[in-house]
């Protein structure tokens, strides 16, 4: 019998089917992202990478850091906390409110809290929940205010405040998302670590900077040099066994130099439509002359990692 | 066990397959977990929207965690934005800059109207033309569609405009109401079809609301 027709036809169909799901769909989906606005910020998000930092993505794809290191932070859910802002008026009667609320903690806690806003008053409800409290402390001439918290362990290490979306890479290419996490999560490492110094050293010998690093040196991106005048400026500062011998120095090559500038430009970590997330306004939303009200403005709370159970 | 294969093997004894019918319950089964994926799918997929990432499952969700936008950071993304777009020609205190003739904004009657529907339309189109700002007449000055070229979609451009307008409508000395995004959004619905630039004529025969 001649099955060739039908053949033809199943694996058409199946190839198909996956092109309709790993190519179309993507595609319409986020073929088109632009540009958007951090929420409720309205800056410009993203921006191109700087030059020095594009050329230090190729460096990053041909060292390949990302077959070690993930681009790409996860988050499990979303809580809100409680944030007061504003004491109000009338202590007596938010003191009552913050009573019923809060019958764990003593009356004495809770005056004492009152003197240092803004506080978070409670950590870990729901959207509901939280809006029930904010509305019971405003009636109170009290303002409060909502403050969206994403959680899950990549943020719970500290590798990031939200979860990436597709606009974090949209001037990267490739995009560098990596698969394992032999070493950290670098999505965000250029706001964890913004010193380009510490990074050369760390390129150069890593167990210098983080003990029981498993990450191999990258000598290769760095030259040792006679030193002719003066020791020059960009010379790497080492630990004395590191140190090379008198009259020579070590000099980060201009690979080295790029990619450090393309780990610190890694910053995903803007408020953005897609992934709420509540951060401190930037310090200068105190010159304008807005009327003031339900805004956390300068206001930001202590934290913003998910509560401690 | 072994009585069983130590039976010789005769060609009558050879296994034939008769024909079955797939049972029922395998159908239901089938149709059943086809269903179910549906529902899940329903409820947790969003229909492929690109703004719904997990953990979330729907776009209600989402909009719903938004950190709340007081007016306080509405200026706040209008100062922003007018530092991307504006401050080039107006400069940062709005005073203006005769070299490229482009008018001042602080105490500008335009700015400062008693409804922002002419500056609604003057950021989304753009102008040129002699335009006299407090008696001064300053000319050679053109105003790109700035409102029109903005990234993002309508929703988002509407958005941009009003925290702009209501920026420089509360800055610089200026004290005049906020601009919500909807009013933006209806002016903007109104000049839809209009191409080019405006001229102050155009602008000052338009409603001021």
């Amino acid at each position: 019998m001649n099955f060739g027709p039908l053949i033809f036809l199943a694996a058409f169909f199946g190839l198909a089917c996956s092109w309709f799901g790993f190519v179309l769909t993507p595609q319409i989906q986020i073929g088109r992202l632009q540009q958007t606005n951090t929420v409720p910020a309205g800056a410009i998000y993203p921006v191109n990478r700087p030059g020095l930092a594009r050329q230090g993505l190729g460096i990053y794809r041909a060292n390949g850091c990302a077959y070690c290191h993930s681009q790409q932070v996860g988050q499990t859910g979303t809580i809100c906390d409680v944030v007061l802002t504003d004491a109000g008026t009338n202590q007596t009667e938010l003191l009552v409110a913050l009573r019923k609320l809060r019958p764990a903690l003593s009356e004495a806690e809770d005056k004492e809290m009152i003197n240092g806003l803004p506080k978070t008053i409670r950590q870990g409800l729901t959207k509901e929940e939280a809006e029930v409290m904010v509305k019971t402390l405003n009636s109170s001439s009290a303002k409060a205010t909502i403050w969206i918290v994403p959680v899950g362990p990549d943020i719970s290490r500290g590798w990031g405040i939200r979860r990436t979306v597709a606009e974090d890479f949209l001037f990267d290419y490739p995009v560098m998302l990596g698969s394992q996490r032999v070493g950290p999560d670098l999505a965000n490492v250029g706001v964890r670590l913004g010193d380009p110094n510490w990074h050369l050293l760390h390129l150069y010998a890593p167990r210098s900077q983080v003990k029981d690093s498993v990450m191999p040196p990258y000598r290769f991106l760095f030259e040792k040099r006679r030193i002719e005048h003066a020791r020059s400026p960009d010379a790497l500062v080492l630990p004395p066994e590191l140190t090379p011998e008198p009259g020579y120095e070590i000099l980060p090559k201009p690979e080295a130099g790029a990619l450090v500038a393309y780990l610190l430009s890694l910053r995903a970590n803007e408020p953005l439509f897609p992934a709420p997330v509540s951060v401190a306004a930037p310090p200068e939303a105190a010159d304008t002359n807005a009327p003031a009200g339900g805004g956390t403005a300068t206001n930001a709370p202590a934290t913003n990692s998910p509560p401690a159970k | 066990m072994s009585a069983e294969l130590s039976q010789p093997v005769t060609d009558v004894s050879e296994p034939t397959e008769g024909s079955r019918p797939v049972p029922v319950w395998l159908f239901v089964l089938l149709f059943l977990l086809l269903y179910w994926a549906m529902v899940y799918f329903d409820q947790r997929g969003a229909w492929f929207n690109e703004e719904v990432y997990a953990p979330y499952h729907s776009f209600e969700q989402v909009a719903a965690l938004q950190p709340v936008s007081g007016p306080q950071e509405f200026i706040q993304r209008g100062k922003v934005l007018y530092g991307l777009f504006c401050a080039v020609c107006h400069m940062e205190g709005g005073t203006g800059n005769p070299a490229n003739g482009c008018p001042n904004l602080a105490g500008s009657e335009w700015v400062s109207a008693s409804g922002p529907g002419r500056i609604i339309r003057l950021i989304s189109k753009g102008a040129t033309g002699p335009i006299e700002v407090n008696g001064k007449v300053w000319s050679g000055g053109t105003m790109l569609a700035i409102g029109d070229q903005m990234p993002g979609d309508e929703k988002e451009k509407a958005e941009n405009i009003a925290a702009i307008a209501s920026y420089i409508r509360q800055t610089f000395g200026n004290k005049a109401s906020l601009v919500t995004p909807e009013q933006v959004a209806a002016v903007r619905q109104e000049i839809k079809i209009k191409t080019g630039y405006y001229s102050p004529e155009e602008l000052k025969a338009a409603p001021e609301k």
